[in-house]
């Protein structure tokens, strides 16, 4: 009996040390809590790849700049967003800031985020970017957010495709109505095999760029900037390719959203043509398919007309208005802007370098892959191409584009007509932008 | 008389074979995604979306060896961070949780209904109403970025879930024998240690197992608390795999989820029996 107890008591015993001995320890599990007091944070999201990258920048700087140490904290795209809100809310966000352009005006105007007008120009150096990526990192004026890569939208072309049907390749300057017929003519020539293009009466950035090229935009001063006339204009258009074939019907559109690569008409060669932002080339479309896929500008509304792109910053660095250390974080924020060492890590991971100083060095480079010279000169003929960029979405812009595509699939299962619908989504884009 | 005998037996098993049937039929249809899930883990990316069969032409582990490194660090380091989280937890669920359950089943104490009330209140608040004065907490304690947050509560007693069921149990336990001990010159705690504990072994276990695969499987906690990649842990890890602004690597995200099933599958295999016992016998039954 006695020796029985004597085993329990000393199971207890050696469980409780069990059980103390590693809590204690994880008091101290992760030393850089610890270096985090005198060192800058800074914050980042993304795939695997560009959180290596990033990371790896940060260890760049902090061996290259003595009184500085650089803690990298990187997350998944998704979970970023709720992290940083906890971490702003309680008081302990990140001193240089990776964030999009909503975020910049939801922070900035929140007073979370330092103006950056005082850091400019030393130590952040703004010459270098274009003015209209630069003019989407500003609130009222103020610069809150330095663009550090870009993406365009582009029109992508199943280059495999249309040479095996003996059709020419999409040049620059080619219209709506080359468009139109180019895809009418895959769907033909391909024994109506293929459709040809991809559908994207649903989706807000194409519908941009069609309105853009007539002089009309999606919002202006938190309002719908286009008349019906025009929206009715582009159900038609493509009402009437899909009655030809020339786009994807209906049931084949409705399950084909941008950003779910493996299931997009191109991947999958339904279609032959499908608009594609320039950082997803790679990754998104051409690493999926053994079809060769090449970009070009979206078409024009007349020959002479302008063409509806422009570029748009894929993130931004932002300071953290209550950062301790606010100028060693300006100054990392110019070096991975501008920096030839930043370029040369990051490359086109999120589209090119914002900084004409970063193009410069890779396109220098002579380690440049296919995939990469087409963004790269996509850019610059998107950049010589594009006009002042739209002022920034208004906060219900998604739930338009909610609108928008839920009633672009009514049309297309041809469940309301156009001439129904388009006074119908006037009126309720009008409600939510009014947040009645 | 055979005739009469013969036809409901035929019948019984005609239908006895068409329940089967079904049920086979429901298997599939559950079981084919994760079918797909393990298939597409050896296949090339390519071929992941485009071909509907889930079994592989070939078993190909180039996912499987791409995706345990392709994040820095690597693997290695988040399934050994995740254990070590889940058995403190554990560790901690399991003697706290006891504790205050027998306090609540056994002892007689001052507003022990109201406690009990506020407990049992505590499971029906949603984390998300906590989730900012619980940050703001922890930072001022200087715990941000330590595994403390994810720890420390559980030796606590914060589980409610686990206590309550616990209290369930310990009342089913006749309190003769604590009258018995008490003869022998037994005092609360020596109650606890020799009578209560031994007795509450499968309501132990439950609790051990649920922590474990509830601890292992956290997300959004571990999420906010650990933030620099050395200290991640195998769900937030995953979720890097798979990104709309970028490339998702599907192989390697196939290839690893599989990998993260398998404590769960050994812990649920090992201990599947005893977790209907814990359940069954705490009076918790539907």
């Amino acid at each position: 009996m006695t020796t029985q107890l004597d085993r329990r008591r000393f199971l207890q015993a050696g469980l409780a040390a069990g059980v103390l001995a590693p809590l204690l320890a994880a008091c101290n599990l992760d030393p850089a809590a610890k270096e985090a007091k005198n060192s800058v944070r800074f914050s980042s999201y993304g795939d695997p790849t560009k959180l290596g990258l990033r990371s790896k920048l940060a260890d760049q700087y902090t061996s290259s700049h003595q009184n500085v140490k650089m803690v990298f904290e990187g997350t998944a795209t998704a979970e970023y967003w709720d992290k940083l809100a906890t971490q702003m809310a309680g008081g302990n966000a990140p001193d240089v800031i990776n964030i999009d352009a909503p975020r910049i005006g939801q922070y900035g105007a929140a007073g979370a985020l330092q103006s950056l007008d005082k850091y400019t120009p030393d130590p952040i150096d703004t010459k270098p970017i274009d003015h209209n990526l630069l003019v989407q990192g500003q609130l009222k004026g103020e610069q809150f957010g330095i663009p550090v890569a870009m993406s365009t939208y582009s029109m992508g072309y199943d280059v495999t495709v249309l040479d095996q049907l003996g059709l020419e390749h999409p040049n620059e300057t080619w219209t709506w109505a080359d468009f139109a017929a180019l895809a009418n003519q895959i769907r033909l020539k391909s024994g109506k095999k293929i459709y040809g293009a991809e559908d994207p009466s649903g989706d807000t950035a194409s519908l941009q760029i069609f309105l853009r090229g007539k002089g009309q935009d999606l919002y202006k001063d938190n309002t719908l900037a286009f008349t019906d006339a025009a929206l009715t204009e582009w159900f038609e258009y493509w009402a009437a390719l899909r009655a030809t074939g020339g786009t994807i019907p209906a049931d084949i559109a409705a399950q084909s959203k941008y950003g779910d690569w493996p299931n997009s008409p191109l991947v999958k060669k339904q279609a032959a043509l499908a608009h594609i932002q320039t950082p997803n080339l790679k990754g998104g479309f051409q690493d999926l398919t053994k079809n060769t896929i090449d970009i070009t500008l979206p078409p024009r509304n007349a020959k002479d007309g302008n063409c509806g792109t422009f570029p748009a910053p894929s993130s931004f660095l932002s300071l953290n208005a209550k950062s301790q250390r606010s100028d060693d974080a300006a100054a990392f924020i110019n070096w991975f802007a501008n920096g030839a060492e930043a370029a040369k890590t990051l490359r086109l991971i999120s589209g090119p370098p914002a900084s004409s100083a970063g193009r410069d060095v890779l396109l220098k480079g002579s380690d440049l892959s296919a995939s990469e010279k087409q963004v790269l000169a996509y850019t610059d003929l998107a950049l010589k191409n594009s006009a002042a960029p739209p002022q920034a979405s208004p906060a219900a812009s998604t739930a338009v584009g909610d609108l928008l595509l839920k009633v672009s699939q009514d049309i297309a299962f041809n469940k309301i007509s156009i001439k129904q619908a388009v006074p119908k989504f006037m009126a309720d884009a009008g409600k939510t932008l009014d947040g009645k | 008389m055979t005739t009469l005998q013969h036809a409901p037996e035929a019948r019984r098993r005609t239908r006895r074979w068409l329940t089967h049937l079904a049920l086979i039929a429901g298997t599939l249809v559950m079981v084919y995604p994760l079918l797909w899930m393990v298939g597409g883990s050896f296949k090339d990316e390519s071929d992941i979306f485009s071909q509907l069969n889930p079994f592989p032409s070939s078993l190909n582990l180039r996912s499987y060896i791409a995706g345990w490194t392709a994040t820095d660090p690597t693997f290695t380091r988040f399934y050994i961070n995740s254990m070590l989280i889940a058995v403190l937890a554990v560790a901690g669920n399991v003697i706290a949780c006891t504790l205050t359950a027998y306090a609540f089943a056994r002892l007689e104490f001052r507003g022990k209904k109201v406690f009990f009330a506020i407990m049992l209140g505590s499971i029906m608040l949603p984390a998300h109403a906590l989730l900012i004065p619980q940050y703001v907490l922890f930072f001022h304690l200087g715990w941000v970025n330590t595994y403390l947050p994810l720890v420390v509560p559980k030796f606590l007693a914060t589980d409610a879930f686990f206590i309550f069921l616990m209290v369930q149990f310990i009342r089913t336990i006749p309190r003769t024998l604590d009258e018995a001990a008490m003869i022998d010159g037994c005092g609360k705690v020596r109650i606890f240690s020799r009578i209560i504990l031994p007795l509450t072994g499968p309501v132990l276990i439950t609790t051990m197992i649920f922590t474990f695969i509830w601890t292992y499987n956290d997300f959004f906690s571990q999420l906010i608390y650990l933030s620099y990649p050395s200290s991640e842990t195998v769900p937030v890890a995953l979720r890097r795999f798979v990104d709309a602004t970028g490339d998702s690597s599907y192989g390697q995200l196939l290839a690893m989820s599989v990998l993260s099933l398998v404590p769960t599958f050994i812990v649920f295999l090992l201990a599947q029996r005893r977790i209907v016992e814990g359940i069954a016998t705490t009076g918790l039954k539907g």
